[in-house]
């Protein structure tokens, strides 16, 4: 029988030690920014300045960089757990373990998720992104970055102790569906129609994958432990 | 069938009937498909690769199915059998996936110019290559292959929740950027002349997808068994 | 005497090594247990396998006096558990690893100050503690045990890195918890001065005694 009490506790116990920890180590939130606005710089280096190809092209690359950023700044987010035994205290506990995986995808998202959607929203103007439609950028971000760090965590868990490349294989072509959707969303945005039938489609995959998706990494994050 | 040994004996004991049967219906479709069927008539004789390309690609989609199904059961009654054969059917998998992005692209040249078009089917089969590939990465790189198993299962069963999804949004994504839509398959009304050898040809696919399987497991088996009794007893027997 | 934990005809395999053979022992309440054997002789795995963590094994496991077997989930026991890896975050202050411990959570500040008391830590509570010595943070440790009631310790080499004075403090917390009825059971390489029935694993023989 689980205390609903104590669950709560401890899934508040894993997010206040955790966003403490991650604020103390500037680096946490600000690499994936600077990534970020990396990867997007390459692009018109790559492509040329032209107003109107990189306006064209905008919401797509504000997507895969955000996308990849994400994945990337997920990587270790159970290696240090899992080395000094504070993982080990999670299945201990009897607690579901899968409340406190969510606990720390969460704390990861807000730490990562507010400065990727920063950097997206300085992006919008290298990237000369057609104006009005900041609203369904940062919305579908809020939503994207959330279900890539959802699975960016069972691609960490299945490839603990690996190369973040494994990871990135594993988890890219499931985010595929995410991609689509965000960057369908920024369509129907600059075209001005209504796209609030995809941001339910994107919330209903949120809403199978928070559950789903954390079950999944407990399962992953046990292999390591037979 | 779940238990090692009984797999072993069972592959051991059918697979020269598999084999035949295999090589009976596999040849048997693709002789009457290539060599017998009428041409078509909007793209003459080169329609006629879809006699792989067709099978491949339901091959290729299957075989994940049964990743899938292997991975649920492997995750839910600890079967090994069920583990393994994830590993050894994602390498097959893999193949037919490629064969069908081959074909498909030989088949795309003469028809549209190009030897590769974003349509939908295209581009899910694609994906669905990525997905093959990230099993087999996975795997090769966890040393204790039991546990290996594991975590492909976890995967597949994943995998096969989100290919559906992918391919609706891939369907769609191509509706939103071509509004009209062409698929590499014909039409649905197809001449029984053509049809018949396309469900042959199917089948035999089938039928070496299921000998190059068990004989892939068998070998397998004996691989990871080594240190066991059975396995002794079997060697040193003969 | 109730038996917390009784451990009958324990084998376990891993990776095809014998790791513990025909192992058997009680834990009573208020009373200790040290399993004591070189590295590799199973003392990690056999923590672990009470803990749930390996459940490749033969024997039978029963706690709280229960005629049946089970696992420790299972049953009511408060227990607590410190690996080898202790958990102290550097970049946490010494209050904060102990506020945001498994035990801690729930505790009062003025609690959390009069643990850190007990275990000599009390005057680096602000302190980072990345800027602490390996014995002082062992004191963080204990420190958790005493946050909450727990009735099992399960520690894995509580000695190591400690001074005298560290080894004392944990006599000290050991026999004051003995008496609240709380049983302690230690891994180490060597036998130690608590009053505790001392179980050896051989490696050489694969056996225990």
């Amino acid at each position: 029988m689980i205390n609903r009490d104590n669950t709560f506790n401890w899934f508040m116990l894993v997010l206040r030690r955790d966003l403490t920890l991650s604020f103390r180590r500037s680096a946490t939130y600000i690499t994936p920014l600077i990534f970020f606005l990396i990867v997007v710089t390459f692009f018109p280096l790559a492509l040329g300045p032209s107003q109107s190809l990189l306006s064209s092209l905008a919401s797509g690359i504000i997507w895969i960089s955000a996308l990849l950023s994400s994945l990337l700044a997920v990587e270790g987010i159970f290696s240090e757990d899992y080395r000094d035994g504070t993982l080990d205290q999670y299945f201990v506990s009897s607690e579901p373990v899968f409340v406190l995986i969510f606990a720390k995808v969460l704390c990861h998202w807000l730490v990562c998720g507010a400065p990727i959607i920063l950097a997206s929203i300085i992006s919008s103007i290298f990237l000369y992104l057609p104006s009005g439609v900041l609203f369904a950028l940062v919305t579908s971000l809020l939503l994207g970055t959330l279900f890539m760090s959802l699975l960016g965590a069972l691609g960490a868990a299945l490839s603990l102790g690996k190369s973040a490349i494994l990871s990135a294989i594993i988890v890219l072509p499931f985010s595929i569906p995410t991609l689509l959707m965000g960057t369908a969303i920024m369509s129907s945005a600059i075209n001005q129609q209504d796209y609030s039938g995809f941001l339910s489609i994107m919330g209903a995959m949120l809403a199978i994958g928070i559950p789903g998706l954390c079950l999944l990494t407990v399962e992953a994050i046990l292999l390591n432990y037979e | 069938m779940g238990s090692p040994p009984l797999f072993y004996r069972w592959a051991t004991s059918s697979l020269p009937w598999l084999a035949g049967l295999a090589f009976l219906m596999f040849s048997a479709g693709l002789i009457w498909g290539i060599g017998f069927s009428p041409a078509d008539y909007k793209q003459g004789d080169v329609y006629r690769i879809i006699y792989i390309h067709v099978p491949s690609a339901i091959l290729a989609e299957s075989i994940y199915i049964l990743m899938a199904v292997s991975g649920f059961i492997s995750m839910v009654w600890r079967a090994k059998i069920a583990g393994m054969l994830i590993n050894s059917a994602a390498p097959l998998g893999a193949g037919f996936t490629l064969i069908a992005l081959v074909t498909g692209s030989i088949w795309g040249k003469p028809t549209w110019g190009t030897w590769w078009v974003w349509d939908a089917r295209l581009t899910s089969t694609l994906i669905l290559f990525f997905l093959y590939a990230a099993i087999i990465g996975l795997h090769s790189s966890i040393e204790n292959k039991t546990k290996a198993d594991r975590a492909v299962s976890i995967l597949a069963v994943l995998g096969v929740v989100i290919v559906p999804i992918i391919k609706k949004s891939v369907d769609w994504w191509q509706t939103l950027h071509q509004p009209s839509t062409f698929t590499l398959t014909s039409s649905p009304s197809m001449a029984p002349e053509m049809y018949l050898p396309l469900l042959v040809c199917v089948l035999g696919f089938y039928c070496l997808f299921i000998f190059m399987l068990s004989n892939s497991l068998r070998g397998e088996i004996i691989s990871r068994e080594r240190d066991k009794t059975w396995v002794k007893k079997q060697f040193f027997k003969q | 005497m109730s038996n917390i934990l009784k451990v009958t005809n324990l084998n376990c395999h891993r990776s095809g090594e014998t790791v513990l053979q025909d192992l058997n022992f009680e834990v009573e309440a208020g009373k200790n247990v040290e399993i004591i054997g070189s590295n590799g002789s199973g003392k990690t795995t056999l923590l672990r396998l009470l803990l749930g963590f390996i459940n490749d094994y033969e024997g039978e496991m029963y706690w709280n006096d229960s005629e049946v077997p089970s696992k420790l989930k299972e049953k009511d026991i408060h227990s607590f558990y410190q690996g080898h890896q202790i958990g102290i975050k550097p970049l946490l202050t010494v209050y904060e690893n102990l506020k945001f411990s498994s035990s801690g959570f729930n505790s009062t500040e003025e609690e959390i100050i009069s643990v850190a008391n007990k275990v000599g830590i009390r005057n680096f509570l602000n302190r980072q503690s990345a800027s602490l010595s390996a014995g002082q943070k062992k004191r963080i440790a204990i420190g958790r045990w005493l946050l909450k009631d727990f009735n099992l310790y399960l520690i894995d080499e509580p000695f190591t890195a400690l001074d005298d004075e560290g080894i004392a403090l944990i006599k000290d917390v050991v026999t004051d918890l003995n008496n609240k009825g709380a049983s302690f059971l230690i891994t180490g390489h060597r036998p130690s001065e608590l009053i505790s029935n001392k179980i050896y694993l051989d490696v050489k023989n694969d056996k225990s005694r």
